[in-house]
């Protein structure tokens, strides 16, 4: 993994600061939060606590009642017109509640006076015929009371006022009594028809049925009378005998009272024991002109969704419309205050609500209910975790920036430093110690200047030994003299001639080291030559062909063969010296070959070399010394000649071939019979 | 004849020195061996000798040959002078330094080839104070060799040939556009060494003709087999 991915894996740590950001965001918002439900909470019991005092139900409810059966009547600021008509009432569409699947009515409560309206669901509207003639037609019950027997029934035969009758079970007949009392509007609709009455508070003592009876026309056939079918629907439990439900509305004391806690931004209702409201006042406050003007952005969007808190959702708390349902806040009916946060969706605050009981020597008599938005968690929180992860955000690219950039620095001083040690070493063997960055003061300038070190002190090493030789050789020089000059003389005194032998070994003998020794010098001789030589730009072919000429001249025991593959190609070099090579193999070839035997010598060409290659019958190359084969002084194979080899021969055709930047090899032949040199050097167009 | 011939040798080595002069002295040559620079200039302030044999490297001194080279050119412009090395490559340094010096050998040469040296060299001399004598000269081209005074002169001007060099290029432009390998070259030069050394001779010697001549193509290499004297047309 290179240093930059590394570096950038490092920058990713700075996104701790982003991440840092957002926790004291999320920190600071919960102690907000923790804030504004302690003082809601004080609030509410504040009130609670001066609500003690007051009777809480304005109507005494019976006990035991479903409280499905009860009906809620919902406070009306202005009274309706009873003209069948729901547009005038100024209660909340919402507050409806269905009897069963045939209607659905609303309840509505305006100083002493209660509102019924229905909306029934009939697709066969049957009126009554004639006026003792059952079935009587489709028709409206009220059942006040909690006696069971004082029925009103609404019917209209058609659209307009309808006054009440009294009537009675089971039929419920419509009798002459009416109860003017209690007045209504019929008035047919699009999917049935809508009755709209009105009645006094105090003619329902408390307990309020509704009752349906739809008439419609029977599927049978083939009978001469019409048939009917007649099913009724009830807003209370048929099969118990307790009656109707409990009729459930706010009291007016409560309202003044109530009126004096509100306070804005906040939304308090009372609700007795069973948890119906008795009072609803205050509103949460709407959102805040500049939340509300401007759109919420992409990046605010994704910051509120980060700091989401679960909130369960805010459906409003009462169900049915009028009673508080919620399971949370409902503990405090059981005595327990409580605290809960309902969230209301990406565009508005969450809502705080606070549930205090009330309680009276002990007793709960109902509770408070106090809701609250916090609009201003929501402004603060946003600007700030906006600003705050913006810039931890933007410190976090700008660190990143920095290290990517500071690591592409590194990675290109250690490269740097990486391809001048690869090229320290010169092709022509010269090694150039110094290394670029040493002069930097850290670890990567150490690393060149040790490297730098090293290098010299390679190069002091190489030039040594590669001046060893020659010292050797000069040593050697002066005392071989010595043993030369003595022995020329000696031969030349008159001496016994027993000691002929002798003189003749040594002769022999001196004659070899001066062999050596001439061998090493004509090594650095030719070392010198080609430091010193001027290539130019020859044909390879011509020198090699009469080389070739020479040889068959001067070897007469062997047979050449010239197999030119390349003619006219050109090489940069020193013609003098490619001979030279070529003699130093063709001397060792001669040497290591049979008498008799052939030595072939082909050249050839590629796209980009030139390939001359030597070979010749006799021993294979030995495995041990074949990676030393061009290395100074290494003598290995049985000789068939007497020339005294040093091994020199093939140092300085390593010599000549590196001099013309090419390369050389020696390998045994496929089928064994003997080795070949190759060798393979740049042409030139 | 030889006889009454003093040859100074000035060899700091004493073995060397001492077999030298025995060498010498059985042709029938005087000799005076000297250890230092010192020891023979101030032998030389009395008495010029008739040949010097100087070993470049002196004792202390790494170049006190070539000193007392000057010195003694300075003394004198015939005195014959030979240098001997160790060391092959330094015969390229003497060579450059042009000091005026007859013949310059390494100490690998046999005795016998030594003294084939001294014998012409004192002969040259002598025949450099007889100037009536008869100049027997070999022409090739622009070549003129004058075999008494073994001194080579190229288009008119005088080529400075070592005696080594001298007996090369009379060995190849003797017989022109015959060819010479190496053995012969060598010789004819009355040295026996090895392949390299024949092409450093060629090499020093195209050198000294080029100097005067850029066009100087007269020495041809034939690979393989040795060299050949090319005539350039006629003198």
């Amino acid at each position: 993994m290179s240093l930059r991915i590394q570096l950038l894996g490092v920058a990713l740590l700075t996104l701790a600061l982003p991440w840092a950001g957002y926790r004291y965001v999320q920190e600071l918002e919960g102690a907000l939060r923790d804030g504004l439900e302690q003082s809601l909470l004080a609030s509410a019991t504040t009130m609670a606590a001066a609500l003690e005092l007051q009777p809480l139900t304005g109507s005494n409810q019976t006990q035991g009642i479903a409280i499905e059966s009860a009906i809620y009547a919902h406070p009306l600021i202005t009274p309706p017109t009873i003209d069948g008509y729901r547009n005038d009432w100024s209660s909340a569409p919402e507050t409806v509640r269905s009897l069963g699947s045939v209607a659905e009515y609303w309840v509505g409560l305006h100083e002493r006076t209660v509102y019924l309206f229905l909306n029934v669901t009939d697709e066969d509207l049957v009126y009554q015929s004639a006026p003792t003639q059952t079935p009587y037609g489709d028709r409206v019950l009220l059942l006040l009371g909690g006696e069971q027997d004082d029925w009103l029934l609404l019917h209209g035969s058609g659209p307009g006022s309808v006054r009440s009758q009294r009537a009675r079970a089971p039929l419920f007949a419509p009798t002459a009594q009416y109860e003017d009392r209690v007045t209504g509007y019929w008035r047919t609709s699009a999917g049935g028809y809508n009755v709209e009455v009105r009645l006094p508070l105090d003619l329902i003592h408390g307990r309020l049925g509704l009752a349906v009876i739809d008439v419609d026309h029977a599927t049978e056939q083939g009978t001469r009378a019409e048939a009917f079918e007649v099913s009724l629907q009830r807003s209370w439990q048929a099969d118990s005998d307790l009656g109707p439900g409990n009729f459930i509305y706010r009291p007016r004391n409560l309202d003044a009272l109530g009126g004096q806690f509100v306070q804005p931004g906040k939304r308090m209702r009372i609700v007795d024991p069973l948890g119906w409201v008795m009072f609803d006042g205050g509103a949460i406050d709407p959102l805040l002109e500049s939340l509300a003007a401007s759109s919420i952005g992409l990046a605010e969007r994704f910051y509120r969704f980060i700091l989401a808190r679960g909130d369960a959702p805010y459906q409003g708390l009462e169900d049915p419309p009028g009673r508080l349902a919620d399971a949370t806040l409902s503990a405090a009916l059981k005595g327990e205050s409580v605290v809960a946060w309902y969230a209301r969706g990406a565009d508005a605050s969450a809502v705080v609500a606070a549930a205090v009981p009330i309680r009276v020597d002990g007793e709960i008599r109902g509770g408070v209910v106090l809701e609250q938005g916090s609009d201003s968690i929501l402004t603060l929180t946003n600007e700030a975790l906006v600003t705050l992860m913006s810039f931890t955000l933007l410190a976090s690219l700008l660190v990143a920036f920095g290290l990517l950039s500071y690591a592409t620095l590194l990675s290109f001083r250690v490269q740097r430093l990486a391809r001048a040690a690869d090229t320290a070493l010169s092709p022509e063997g010269e090694i150039r110690p110094a290394l670029p960055g040493r002069n930097a003061g850290d670890e990567i300038g150490d690393l060149a200047r040790s490297f730098t070190d090293l290098l010299r002190r390679l190069r002091e090493y190489t030039e040594y030994l590669t001046t060893l030789k020659a010292k050797l050789a000069h040593e050697l020089r002066t005392p071989l003299a010595v043993v030369t000059t003595s022995l020329d003389n000696l031969e030349r005194e008159p001496h016994e001639s027993h000691l002929s032998p002798y003189l003749g070994r040594l002769r022999e003998g001196t004659d070899r080291l001066d062999a050596i020794l001439g061998a090493m010098s004509e090594a650095t001789l030719m070392e010198e030559a080609v430091a010193s030589s001027e290539p130019e730009i020859f044909a390879v072919g011509t020198v090699i062909a009469s080389c070739v000429e020479a040889y068959r001249d001067i070897y007469q025991d062997r047979h050449f063969e010239l197999d030119d593959r390349a003619p006219d190609v050109k090489i940069l070099g020193s013609a003098d010296l490619m001979a030279q090579m070529l003699d130093k193999l063709i001397d060792n070839a001669v040497s290591f070959s049979p008498s008799a035997s052939t030595i072939t010598i082909t050249l050839t060409m590629s796209e980009r070399d030139v390939g001359i290659r030597v070979s010749n019958f006799g021993p294979l190359l030995p495995e041990s010394m074949r990676s030393q084969l061009f290395d100074s002084l290494v003598s290995i194979r049985e000789e068939h000649g007497q020339r005294h080899h040093l091994g020199l021969g093939l140092y300085i055709v390593a010599l000549i071939v590196d001099f013309h930047r090419g390369r050389v090899r020696a390998e045994d032949l496929p089928d064994g019979s003997g080795v070949s040199f190759d060798i393979e050097l740049p042409r030139v167009r | 004849m030889n006889s009454g011939k003093l040859v100074a040798i000035v060899e700091d080595e004493l073995a060397i020195r001492e077999n030298y002069s025995a060498a010498l002295q059985r042709n029938g040559y005087r000799v005076q061996g000297y250890a230092s620079r010192q020891a023979a200039l101030s032998a030389f302030d009395t008495r010029l000798p008739d040949l010097v044999i100087i070993d470049i490297n002196l004792g202390d001194e790494i170049e006190g040959g070539f000193e007392l080279c000057r010195e003694l050119r300075a003394r004198s412009a015939h005195l014959p002078i030979i240098f001997l090395t160790a060391r092959e490559s330094e015969l390229d340094i003497v060579s450059g330094l042009r000091l005026g010096a007859d013949d310059y050998l390494t100490k690998r040469i046999s005795l016998g080839h030594l003294l084939a040296r001294v014998t012409a060299l004192l002969r040259r001399v002598e025949s450099l104070t007889k100037p009536d004598a008869e100049p027997k000269l070999l022409q090739s081209g622009f070549l003129v060799l004058d075999l008494e005074r073994m001194s080579t002169a190229w288009k008119g001007q005088p080529v400075s040939l070592t005696l080594t060099e001298f007996w090369v290029v009379h060995a190849l432009a003797r017989y022109p556009g015959h060819l010479r390998t190496r053995e012969q070259l060598m010789t004819a030069a009355n040295v026996i060494l090895d392949d390299s050394t024949v092409t450093s001779q060629i090499k020093r010697i195209r050198a000294k003709f080029t100097a005067l001549d850029p066009d100087f193509t007269a020495i041809e290499t034939v690979y393989g087999m040795g060299y050949r004297w090319v005539d350039e047309g006629g003198a």
